[in-house]
């Protein structure tokens, strides 16, 4: 690959240039733009999960031998780090294997507690794995789905989503940041008004929705902290923050621990059994039966904890560090614009992500063409039509920005864009 | 990649099957989901033997080159054409589509197979 360029950021040039050779994954030469799909993987979650490899290793909860302990607590300090890394004790953090499977855990443990008539609240950004589990208990339990309105700039109508709250919403599920634009939600300004709302006429309960907050594409851009957002349930996972995949973190709030009924039962989530029933452990342990993933959870945390050093030296020095990612999304925007017939989607507010259509042509196509251009990007509805939909009818391309990325990224793809657009063209 | 993809275009482009036919025998419509490809298929059908066909496509390059080149080949060929796979399609476009795309190029296929099994 050869030397990257200037992208305008002299000042972090040296910190940048430590960056990049921290991702292995990076000495192919690509220009590595899917970062809402998957990030490379930090050096230090490689070397963690090694290190527990060759140090030999154990199931959890099962052995009675030293071996066994040293492995429970590195399996500890795992979580206690990842539940640190959203502000949350680790005794509200469980590990589940994805995003997706953490959604369903809870939307299979809140199905009892709908009855017909009750409401879920969705906002219009969520990608598929946080409306099907929804979908699915309200055709159930003969639940409506409902569906927060969004403005015209692509941001979401906080004022009419608030409006839609009464005494009937049961749950809200909604993403911290969209996966194809990029739109920050604000969620502690919608959990805040909620939790103030005056009691409706009549009511006793008043509104206590439980909130749920997708945090998936969130937890590599901005800095969490689950009582800030006064969420009941955050759910991240690490293959999108620099980590291995196969796992991802779900924050619980102490009363959903303690209440949720589990989604999966068997082997190390069972206080006691008799011939014909069973009681579950307290506290996270319930809910993740089965031998869980000890390594990834143990680079799962070096990833978190490596995004933290990043984001405390862009919050506590910007003038030294800026807003990298960010300062690098308005140049791609700029320069995506030059190209004729481009549309590019720039919500107020948004961050990391960009979704964009060359008119009369279709976004796979080019996708494909790119990527044998050595630029990759994702093409399609991105898993959340019903939000595709109302950009594009053959969807979008995207591309979505990583800490390592740079103008040489951005170079590559608009380059090579010009230059398809240019010869195919209809 | 650029010339094969403008040989795509040109065939996706010149068919001349594109309209909707009025008196057909059966019709079919198959969908890709993950990219918004649709296509559907008429035949004209007597004594057992297509005698016509037409297709409308709307989607990406690939299907709409692959629904070209497949309706050119299957008047009077129904059983050749129950047969057809992926790869007999991929030759008939000349061009190295890659797996990842297999359902672009296959969908016009499975429309017409759809049609077929309707019959």
């Amino acid at each position: 690959m050869p030397s990257r360029i200037d992208d305008g950021r002299d000042d972090m040039m040296n910190d940048f240039e430590n960056i990049r050779v921290q991702f292995p994954g990076l000495r192919r030469d690509v220009a590595y733009l899917d970062n809402a799909a998957t990030t490379q993987i930090h050096q230090s979650a490689i070397d963690a999960m090694h290190a527990y490899r060759l140090g030999g290793r154990s199931n959890v909860g099962r052995g009675l031998y030293p071996l066994a302990g040293e492995t429970i607590q590195q399996y500890d300090d795992a979580r206690s780090n990842v539940a640190h890394f959203v502000g949350a004790d680790s005794e509200r953090c469980v590990f589940t294997k994805s995003v997706t499977e953490g959604l369903n855990m809870i939307a299979f443990g809140l199905r009892d507690r709908l009855q017909p008539g009750d409401e879920i609240l969705l906002s219009p950004f969520e990608h598929h794995a946080n409306i099907l589990p929804w979908r699915r208990i309200a055709k159930e339990r003969g639940v409506i789905v409902k569906t927060m309105p969004m403005l015209a700039d692509f941001t979401l109508d906080l004022d009419g989503a608030i409006a839609m709250m009464d005494s009937r919403t049961r749950i809200v599920a909604m993403t911290m940041m969209s996966n194809v634009l990029g739109t920050v939600l604000p969620i502690a300004d919608f959990t805040r008004a909620v939790r103030t709302l005056p009691l409706p006429r009549g009511s006793k309960e008043g509104f206590a929705p439980i909130i749920i907050v997708d945090a998936a594409q969130a937890a590599a851009h901005l800095p969490i902290n689950i009582a800030d957002l006064g969420a009941d349930a955050l759910v991240f996972g690490s293959h999108k923050c620099y980590g291995p995949a196969g796992i991802a973190a779900m924050i619980l709030s102490p009363s959903l621990i303690d209440s949720l009924e589990p989604m999966i039962v068997g082997g190390g989530m069972v206080d006691s059994i008799t011939a014909d029933d069973a009681v579950w452990k307290a506290g996270v342990e319930k809910f993740e039966g089965g031998s869980p993933n000890v390594e990834s959870a143990i680079g799962f945390a070096a990833a978190a904890k490596w995004i933290q050093g990043q984001h405390h030296s862009q919050w506590c020095h910007p003038r030294e560090y800026g807003d990298p990612v960010n300062v690098l999304r308005r140049r791609l925007i700029t320069d995506l614009r030059s190209i004729p017939d481009v549309t590019v989607f720039d919500p107020p507010g948004a961050v990391g992500i960009v979704s964009f259509m060359i008119d009369g042509m279709h976004p796979h196509d080019i996708a494909d063409m790119l990527g044998q251009r050595g630029v990759c990007v994702r093409a399609g509805n991105h898993c959340a039509v019903p939000l595709v939909e109302k950009l594009s009818s053959y969807g979008t391309l995207r591309a979505s920005l990583a800490m390592y990325n740079d103008a040489q990224d951005v170079e590559a793809l608009v380059s090579n864009l010009k230059v398809i657009v240019k010869k195919l063209k209809v | 990649m650029l010339l094969e993809y403008e040989n795509l275009l040109a065939l996706a482009n010149r068919s001349h099957r594109k309209d909707p036919m009025m008196d057909a025998t059966v019709s079919a419509t198959a969908v890709n989901a993950s990219c918004g490809d649709a296509c559907t298929v008429w035949l004209k059908v007597i004594d057992d033997a297509i005698v016509d066909v037409s297709f409308e496509a709307k989607g990406c390059v690939i299907s709409r080159a692959s629904a070209a080149v497949i309706v050119d080949r299957v008047i009077g060929a129904i059983d050749q054409t129950k047969a057809m796979n992926g790869d007999l399609v991929r030759s008939f476009l000349g061009v190295a589509v890659s797996p990842l795309r297999e359902r672009c190029l296959t969908t016009p296929l499975k429309a017409l197979q759809d049609a077929i099994s309707k019959l």
